[in-house]
């Protein structure tokens, strides 16, 4: 049977509750949203999932409402990890079991048919939780010296001569570091939530939707390298004012566009050739 | 319409989740009293100690409770450094640089990494940490680990990660440290030169348990 009034009042008890029971996490996982570049765009992830469960209104109004065992055990699985994640004082754990019980919550209470409806939107949510620290450290780097090792080359093969050590690049006149901002960390996570609602929206396979999520990761990397040229180009002619200025910004801003316009047309093609 | 069994069962584990997490936060979590570690000898194994520092852009970055950088002398002029970053239950217990990661983006290129063992307190055993030689002008020769509740000794960091959530939900408590010994070594006497740097870092590893930091 579809959901009823009675329903309504439940379910908004429930995911109340659900909130409340979460909230001691919640006001530094916000913090962490504004206090760190990396995760600014958690902030829009909850209102993405909110817009996209209600796009499914339509649909979610005929469905019918059961029960699922298997939720039960995703609900319990869920609020176990958060008590001993809270014990243990761990975060990112945490922050996760946060988003399976919310799935497991809604699969128990309203059944497979809800649940099929709102799987990505609720598993979505998950983008919203900041990459540890630890992990970013053992990423980042690696990533930040192969950008630079990459642009350093294509300078090169620009005929302007440039040294590198580490993250840092010399040119004769003025020197150029690539910073762990600049590792490409921040583009690949919003590409990869971005390629993710693309590959939702998509009605291409299964196999294409994964292509499109995997292919965020080498586009920003791609836009990344990019920018650091850029920059290092521009730093040679004008000067290391251009790496730090609104042109830095405004170039951040273009290659983010430009990855999205990639991730675009990627998206494009593989629904045309699905077509065809 | 939703099931009156599932809507019940659902709401009780909500409310018994939400009344242990409570009592949970009420668990005070403890601060560093006395960081001890500046205690540790000046003179270990025939050597003798100077203070040094880091630029405090570095400590902003590792952002410790307390930092720990010395350089070892022994008569014949040879340099051992010693650093230990200790990170407090309420810093999170370990740091988030790892040389791995630090020595190649500062431009030292890593030449060999393995494990290296050092006879455990007592003799009872041996203990595994990291060994790194790394190069920039010179040969940089590294042993390092992490260590946490002051005596427990690991070689990578996602077993400290295992032991400090041990820690912290048995015990309320989950500091640890960051253990670096180097030193610059020829390219004549990388034998020689390990294990002078093995035997010291066997040393500090002994003492360490004694001068680890107090929390409450």
């Amino acid at each position: 049977m579809a959901l009823v009034r009675n329903d309504k009042i439940k379910l908004a008890l429930l995911l109340g509750l659900w909130f409340l029971v979460f909230y001691p996490i919640v006001p530094e996982m916000v913090k962490d949203w504004s206090d760190h570049s990396d995760n600014n765009h958690g902030f829009l992830v909850p209102l993405i999932a909110i817009y996209l469960i209600w796009q499914k209104k339509a649909e979610l109004s005929p469905a019918e409402i059961d029960s699922s065992r298997w939720g039960a055990v995703v609900l319990v699985a869920g609020l176990a990890l958060f008590l001993l994640s809270f014990a243990g004082g761990v975060a990112f754990p945490a922050r996760v079991a946060m988003v399976i019980s919310l799935f497991g919550l809604l699969w128990y209470c309203t059944g497979s048919a809800w649940i099929r409806l709102l799987a990505f939107p609720v598993l979505f949510l998950l983008f919203m939780i900041p990459v540890p620290i630890s992990v970013i450290g053992l990423v980042s780097m690696p990533l930040q010296l192969m950008a630079t090792k990459l642009s350093a080359k294509i300078i090169e093969y620009c005929s302007i001569p440039v040294y590198r050590e580490g993250n840092m690049l010399y040119f004769v006149g003025t020197q150029l570091e690539v910073a762990e901002a600049c590792s490409g960390v921040r583009s690949i996570m919003s590409l990869t939530m971005l390629g993710a609602i693309f590959a939702y929206m998509s009605q291409a396979s299964w196999g294409r939707r994964v292509v499109l999520v995997l292919a965020a990761v080498p586009i920003a990397m791609t836009a990344n390298i990019i920018r650091i040229t850029g920059t290092g180009i521009l730093a040679n002619f004008f000067g290391d004012r251009v790496a730090r200025g609104f042109l830095h910004e405004f170039s951040g801003i273009m290659v983010f566009v430009f990855g999205l316009a990639v991730l675009g047309g990627l998206y494009s093609l593989l629904n045309r050739k699905k077509v065809a | 319409m939703m099931r009156n069994a599932s809507f019940i069962t659902a709401l009780v584990l909500l409310v018994l989740t939400g009344a242990v997490s409570s009592l949970l936060a009420y668990r005070s979590v403890p601060i560093v009293v006395a960081t001890n570690l500046e205690k540790l000898p000046m003179e270990i194994d025939g050597y003798h100690a100077i203070e040094d520092t880091f630029p405090e852009s570095v400590y902003k970055e590792l952002n410790a409770d307390k930092h720990l950088y010395r350089h070892y002398w022994d008569a014949d002029g040879s340099v051992i450094d010693l650093y230990i970053g200790y990170y407090g239950t309420a810093k999170g217990g370990r740091t988030g640089h790892n040389p791995y990661a630090c020595l190649p983006g500062a431009g030292i290129a890593i030449v060999e990494a393995k494990d290296a063992f050092l006879p455990a307190k007592g003799g009872a055993g041996r203990v595994k940490v990291n060994y790194i030689l790394a190069r920039n002008e010179y040969n940089i020769m590294m042993l390092h680990w992490y260590q946490t509740a002051g005596s427990k000794v690991m070689s990578s960091g996602l077993k400290q990660n295992v032991e400090r959530f041990v820690g912290r939900v048995i015990n309320n408590r989950n500091d640890g440290a960051f253990v670096r010994v180097s030193s610059t070594v020829s390219d004549k006497d990388f034998p020689g030169g390990k294990q002078k740097l093995e035997r010291f870092a066997a040393k500090v590893l002994d003492l360490l348990p004694q001068y680890w930091p107090i929390e409450r």
